[in-house]
C-alpha cells in the first residue's frame, strides 16, 4: 500500500493543521505538535542528541541513559557510551 | 464470569543493566491470577518500530486482557505500581516505565495509534494528550515513556497474524551468570517439532533461542501455537534453572512494522517503510565492511545501507548494478554530520534485473580468428586471414546475472523480532481462532 501525507498533522492527524514545517526532519504538524522556540517537531524535540542537539539520536547511553547521535556515542558490540561518560571513564 | 473487559499495557520496565518487561508481565500475571480474574488472551507481546532510539533492546511492549471486576481491579493497581518501583533500577536514567487500563471497547484512536507505533514515531506528549482526554488510568515513571509503549498494545489485538512465543525465565540475581542452554538438546527439539516451531537453528546449527544480554530470559522459543511452543520446552535443557515461564500471543515474525510503502520524499526518521526505485548508485564496500548503494524514485534519491553481519545478504546486495528495480524494506536512519538520511536494509526484493550487454567484434567465419573494425562504416576485417566483411555488425551477448529475482532477507540471527522469516513467508494466521491452552504459565 503506498503511503502519502495526507493534508492533515503528520503526528496528530489534526485536521486543523495550520502548518508548521519541523526544521529537522522537515514534518508538516499542527501547532499542539510544534515547538515554537526551537522550531522541531514534537518527534525531533524528543529524540534529539542530548550532547549536540543538531542531529537526532541513534540511540540512549547504556551507562547515563541520555539520548546522543551517532557523532556523540560509541558503539560497543550492542551498547552505545556517549562522549560525556565515555571522557569521565564511568 | 460477569464482569467487565480490562486491558492493561505495560512497557519499558527494563534496563540495560537487566530485567525485562516481559518477565514484569509475567509477575503481574501471577499476581492477578490469584485473584478474581478470567483470562481473555494469552499476554500479547507487541513488537513494536524496531528503528527508534528509545528502545531498550527489541522494543516490545505487553499487553494482558481478562475479565474482572472493579474491586479486584482496584485492589491490584496499587500492589502493581509498587511492584514496578520495586523492580526496576531506579539509577538508571532512562528507565520510564508506563502503565495504562483500558476498559472494553478499546478506543478507535487508540487502535489508530497501535498501527502508527509499528512503524512510525509517537511522541510522548501525545499519548499524554490521548490519556489524559479519555481519563485512563494509568502510571508511570521517568519521562513517562513507557505510556506510548504500553498504550499501543492495548490497541492492537492482533486481529492479523500471530505467532506465539514461550519464554522461559531464569532467577532475577542470575541475571549476569551464563545461560548454557544446551546446544543439542535445541538442535533435537527442532528436530521433533518440525515446522510447528521456527527461528530455532541458523543455517550451521548455531542456537538462537538464547538472548546474550544480561535480562532474566533464559531462552525464547517461537511457534505457530501454545501447545507446539509448551512441547518444544519440554525438549530443552539448561545449566541454568527455569524458574518460571509464559507463553506470549505475539506479531514476531509477522512483518507487521513494514506494510507501507512510502515515496523517498516523504520519509521520516527512524520509520519503518518499503521504498521502491531504481539503484542509482553502484553498492560500495566501506572500510569497517559495510555495503552503500544508493536508489531513486520519481520524487528522490536516498543510499541503502547493509552492515557487515548480514553476511551473505551483504554479498547479493553487493551484486546489484545501476538500473536494477528493487524493493527495499529498511529503517529510516536519520542524518549525521557524515551521511544523509540513510535507509538501513532488512530486506530487499529484486523486482527487476538490467541486463548485462557485452559488445564484440564479429568472428571470422574462414579462420574463427576475431575480426577488427575495417573503419567508421566500412564493416569488418580479418587481420588473421585478409577475409573482409562489409556489411559485419557488432555482436551483443547477454551475460547471465548471478543474482535472481525474489526477495533476500539477512540471517536469522541478524533479523528484527518482527521480520517474517522465509520458513513463515506463506504461513499466516489471519482469523484463525486459538484456544487458550489449560497451562499457560508458570507460577
Amino acid at each position: 500500500m503506498l503511503f502519502t501525507f495526507s493534508t492533515a498533522c503528520e503526528i496528530c492527524e489534526d485536521e486543523d493543521l495550520q502548518e508548521s514545517r519541523c526544521k529537522m526532519c522537515g514534518a508538516r504538524v499542527c501547532k499542539n505538535c510544534f515547538v515554537e522556540s526551537n522550531g522541531l517537531c514534537l518527534n525531533c524535540e524528543e529524540a534529539k542528541c542530548y550532547l549536540c542537539g543538531d542531529y537526532l539520536s541513534s540511540r540512549a547511553c547504556n551507562v547515563c541513559g541520555k539520548l546522543v547521535c551517532e557523532d556523540h556515542g560509541t558503539k560497543k558490540d550492542e551498547a552505545t557510551i556517549c562522549d560525556e561518560c565515555r571522557l569521565s571513564d564511568k | 464470569m460477569n464482569g467487565t473487559e480490562f486491558h492493561i499495557g505495560l512497557d519499558d520496565i527494563d534496563d540495560p543493566g537487566g530485567r525485562c518487561t516481559t518477565h514484569f508481565a509475567s509477575l503481574v500475571v501471577e499476581l492477578l491470577s490469584r485473584h478474581s480474574v478470567e483470562w481473555l488472551d494469552y499476554p500479547n507481546l507487541i513488537r513494536l518500530n524496531p528503528g527508534i532510539p528509545f528502545r531498550t533492546r527489541g522494543n516490545g511492549a505487553v499487553a494482558l486482557r481478562f475479565k474482572s471486576d472493579s474491586e479486584t481491579i482496584s485492589t491490584t493497581l496499587p500492589l502493581i505500581e509498587q511492584m514496578i518501583h520495586d523492580y526496576i533500577d531506579e539509577t538508571y536514567p532512562n528507565t520510564n516505565p508506563g502503565f495504562v487500563i483500558v476498559e472494553n471497547p478499546i478506543s478507535t484512536d487508540i487502535q489508530t495509534l497501535s498501527k502508527q507505533a509499528l512503524w512510525r514515531t509517537i511522541p510522548i506528549r501525545f499519548v499524554q494528550r490521548l490519556i489524559k482526554r479519555d481519563n485512563l488510568t494509568h502510571f508511570s515513571l521517568g519521562n513517562g515513556r513507557g505510556l506510548v509503549g504500553a498504550l499501543s498494545a492495548i490497541g492492537n489485538t492482533l486481529k492479523d497474524d500471530y505467532t506465539f512465543e514461550y519464554l522461559a525465565y531464569r532467577r532475577i540475581d542470575e541475571s549476569s551468570v551464563k545461560r548454557e542452554v544446551d546446544p543439542e538438546s535445541v538442535i533435537e527439539m527442532d528436530r521433533i517439532m518440525g515446522n510447528r516451531v521456527f527461528s530455532n537453528l541458523d543455517d550451521k546449527n548455531r542456537i538462537l533461542i538464547e538472548p546474550h544480554g544480561p535480562d532474566p530470559v533464559l531462552y525464547g522459543i517461537r511457534g505457530e501455537n501454545a501447545s507446539a511452543v509448551i512441547e518444544a520446552a519440554t525438549h530443552v535443557k539448561s545449566v541454568q534453572n527455569v524458574e518460571r515461564w509464559m507463553v506470549f500471543r505475539t506479531n514476531q515474525a509477522t512483518g507487521e512494522h513494514l506494510t507501507n510503502q512510502v515515496r523517498i520524499q516523504d520519509l521520516r526518521p527512524y520509520m519503518a517503510a518499503i521504498v521502491r526505485g531504481h539503484v542509482d548508485k553502484s553498492p560500495r564496500i566501506h572500510e569497517g565492511g559495510f555495503t552503500v548503494f544508493g536508489i531513486k524514485d520519481d520524487t528522490s534519491h536516498i543510499d541503502c545501507a547493509v552492515y557487515e553481519p548480514t553476511r551473505q545478504f551483504r554479498n547479493t546486495v553487493n551484486m546489484l548494478l545501476i538500473g536494477d528495480e528493487v524493493k527495499v524494506h529498511a529503517s529510516v536512519r536519520p542524518k549525521s554530520r557524515t551521511h544523509g538520511l540513510t535507509l538501513n536494509l532488512e530486506g530487499l526484493e529484486i523486482l527487476h534485473l538490467s541486463p548485462i550487454i557485452k559488445t564484440e567484434s564479429p568472428l571470422c567465419p574462414e579462420c574463427k580468428k576475431r575480426m577488427k573494425s575495417a573503419g567508421t562504416r566500412k564493416g569488418f576485417k580479418c587481420v588473421n586471414c585478409g577475409y573482409k566483411d562489409p556489411e559485419g555488425t557488432k555482436i551483443e551477448t547477454r551475460i547471465e546475472r548471478k543474482i535472481d529475482l525474489g526477495l533476500y532477507l539477512p540471517p536469522l540471527s541478524a533479523q528484527r523480532h518482527l521480520t517474517r522469516p522465509l520458513s513463515r513467508i506463506k504461513k499466516n494466521n489471519s482469523g484463525k481462532s486459538f484456544d487458550m491452552v489449560r497451562k499457560w504459565h508458570d507460577p
